[in-house]
């Protein structure tokens, strides 16, 4: 997205994010609170995604990781639930780090099969170490909870600062070096770009933004539970970057926004009834499918313009276009 | 004593179903490159189609063979409505279609049929018989007979002259397609014989377990397990390796103690990335490659 049409959306997006709660009841901008945390995730998947070329189909697991710093040291240890955000950040961006190095000379699918399983196991382990997270029925953050409307402000506030910062990084050297690794790992690595550290820093930094979404959820809804951070929750976060763009980070608003209100838009489809989970999956899920065949057939087009485009430069040169 | 042998049938009779997933994701991925993540859905979705002949009145072998059928017909749309405009693409635009594919058909399950779990009754009775010393369910027994005849069927097919082609295409698409083969079809066929056994194993584990559309979501954790542990790109170590697993997982739940049911995915998560980091071609993989 062009500088000037990107600020004017990201003005736009931040006014109806401060008036919301003005305008809104205290549920509804309980749910918009929620969709803050989901941008925050889903910024760290398509983070990745863009850079890497790597599917993350276990963020889920970060948002546990981050959530459960979170509320151990917010219920056991009487911290301030605004200091455990950057703790639960560290804690997923070193999960992530490890992440990184350790599927780093695997081939892309295993990592996204690595992902896959910490996203399975990560509710199991939730319910098994009880003593450290309550179990099943979780824990508790303080007695006096979060006000909605001050914790809505605070996931606005973390995720415009996460979204600006993404958008940094995505414009800085390291994202280039990414990049030229993911394009083509044998030049990168022969120029001198060091593949271990680089993978870190990528898995990191998505990790980093996974805990953050996940410590946004807890502080949000006053406590941390296994059944906060299913599978589902990973697997829908990875369609809604695909949905919002294929990893680009304009989409991760948009993105947050289908992935919360998936259910309700889908209430309208037949034999849909309220509270029932089908139709809003099944409307990601095929508008995944959708957006991934129309961006192979975007790719197929893309690249015939552009050779296109060579032949009618070579021809306007008087030369006969090279190759095919 | 026979406690133990009864323990050892339950954990083939989910190793069984372990195992016939674990042979369908190896299928898929010896013939595309990518891991399909909607392979338990797909199979879920199955087990759903044969539940509702047999509530329509059927008998359960016709339903069953009815299913395997359009399962594998199912498989054949797939690859070519899904697949062949992809190939080409990154990877990570094959692991989102399936994802997508897997929220799409599980959505859909919900959607028709409820998220509650409905009991389906097999052919097999949960009576026990003796055999070799032992208490052993009969419906133990005969998951792991059905899982076994449709290895073998897959097996004979390997052995044919679409399997030698199947495993051209697989080793070098380009030489493949110079002699003459079909690799798109070939590629169709792999994911019709996957569905087929997806639906296989759905199917078993609707009869032991109940029927909800969550059915083979940990068991997906597991098969991917042993297909790592077996061999990503052999069928055979694929076979073995989510046998395996699936004996293993039972017995660790049985006897160690702390460990339990609920700590399976975990356990599973370790064998997945222990065979993945330690051995990432698997036991049977081809040696020597980078």
């Amino acid at each position: 997205m062009s500088g000037r049409l990107g600020l004017l959306t990201l003005a736009v997006a931040a006014g109806l994010v401060a008036v919301a709660p003005v305008l809104l009841s205290t549920r509804h901008t309980a749910q918009l609170a929620v969709v803050a945390a989901y941008t925050v995730a889903t910024l760290g998947i398509s983070l990745l995604l863009r850079q890497t070329g790597r599917s993350s189909l276990g963020q889920g697991a970060f948002m546990a990781l981050g959530g459960y710093t979170t509320a151990i040291l917010a219920s056991s240890h009487g911290v301030r639930e605004l200091w455990t955000i950057p703790a639960a950040g560290g804690v997923a961006a070193a999960a992530g780090a490890i992440v990184g190095l350790v599927t780093m000379r695997l081939e892309p699918i295993s990592a996204g099969v690595v992902t896959f399983g910490a996203a399975v196991a990560a509710p199991a382990v939730a319910l098994r170490f009880a003593g450290l997270t309550g179990g099943q029925r979780g824990l508790v953050l303080a007695a006096r909870p979060f006000e909605a409307r001050h914790a809505y402000a605070l996931a606005w506030v973390v995720a415009g600062v996460l979204f600006v910062a993404a958008w940094a990084f995505s414009r800085s050297r390291s994202a280039r070096a990414l990049r030229a690794l993911r394009d083509s790992p044998r030049d990168a690595a022969a120029s001198g770009l060091g593949r271990a550290s680089h993978a870190a820093l990528a898995f990191g930094l998505s990790g980093a933004y996974g805990g953050i979404a996940g410590s946004l959820l807890v502080i949000e809804l006053g406590r941390a539970e296994p059944g906060q951070f299913p599978l589902r929750l990973s697997l829908v976060l990875l369609a809604g970057a695909a949905v919002g763009g294929l990893g680009s980070i304009w989409g991760a608003l948009p993105a947050a926004l289908l992935v919360r209100y998936a259910d309700q838009l889908a209430g309208s489809f037949p034999h849909a009834r309220s509270g029932q989970v089908g139709p809003g999956t099944f409307l990601l899920g095929a508008g995944v499918v959708v957006a991934v065949l129309a961006g192979s057939a975007a790719a197929a087009l893309g690249r015939r313009s552009r050779r296109q485009r060579a032949g009618d430069r070579a021809e306007a040169l008087g030369q006969a276009p090279s190759g095919e | 004593m026979s406690g133990a042998g009864a323990h050892v049938a339950a954990g083939l009779a989910a190793g069984a179903i372990d195992a016939l997933l674990a042979v369908a994701i190896v299928l898929v991925r010896r013939a595309s490159g990518v891991v399909n993540f909607a392979q338990a859905a797909l199979a879920t979705l199955s087990a759903f189609g044969c539940a509702t002949l047999v509530a329509h009145g059927w008998r359960f072998w016709p339903a069953f063979a009815v299913t395997v059928a359009l399962s594998f017909g199912g498989g054949l749309v797939l690859a070519g409505a899904l697949v062949a405009p992809v190939r080409r693409g990154p990877v990570y635009g094959w692991t989102l279609l399936t994802v997508g594919l897997l929220l799409a058909v599980n959505g859909l399950d919900n959607w028709i049929w409820g998220p509650r779990t409905r009991p389906f009754a097999g052919p097999f009775s949960a009576h026990t018989i003796r055999l070799a010393g032992g208490a052993v369910s009969r419906r133990d027994l005969g998951t792991v007979v059905v899982a076994g005849a449709a290895l073998v069927v897959v097996a004979v097919v390997g052995r044919s002259k679409a399997g030698l082609g199947l495993r051209a295409a697989a080793a070098d698409p380009g030489a493949a397609h110079e002699l003459g083969l079909g690799v798109g079809r070939l590629g169709a066929l792999a994911w019709a014989l996957a569905a087929a056994l997806g639906a296989v194993a759905g199917v078993l584990a609707a009869t032991a377990h109940g029927l909800d559309p969550t059915l083979l979501r940990s068991t997906l954790l597991s098969a991917l397990a042993g297909a790592f542990l077996g061999g990503i790109d052999s069928p055979a170590g694929a076979a073995l390796g989510g046998s395996t697993v699936g004996v293993g997982l039972e017995l660790l739940a049985t006897y160690v103690h702390g460990v339990g049911s609920s700590l399976r995915p975990v356990a599973a998560f370790a064998v997945l990335l222990a065979a993945i980091l330690l051995r990432p071609s698997g036991l049977r993989g081809r040696w020597g490659r980078p």
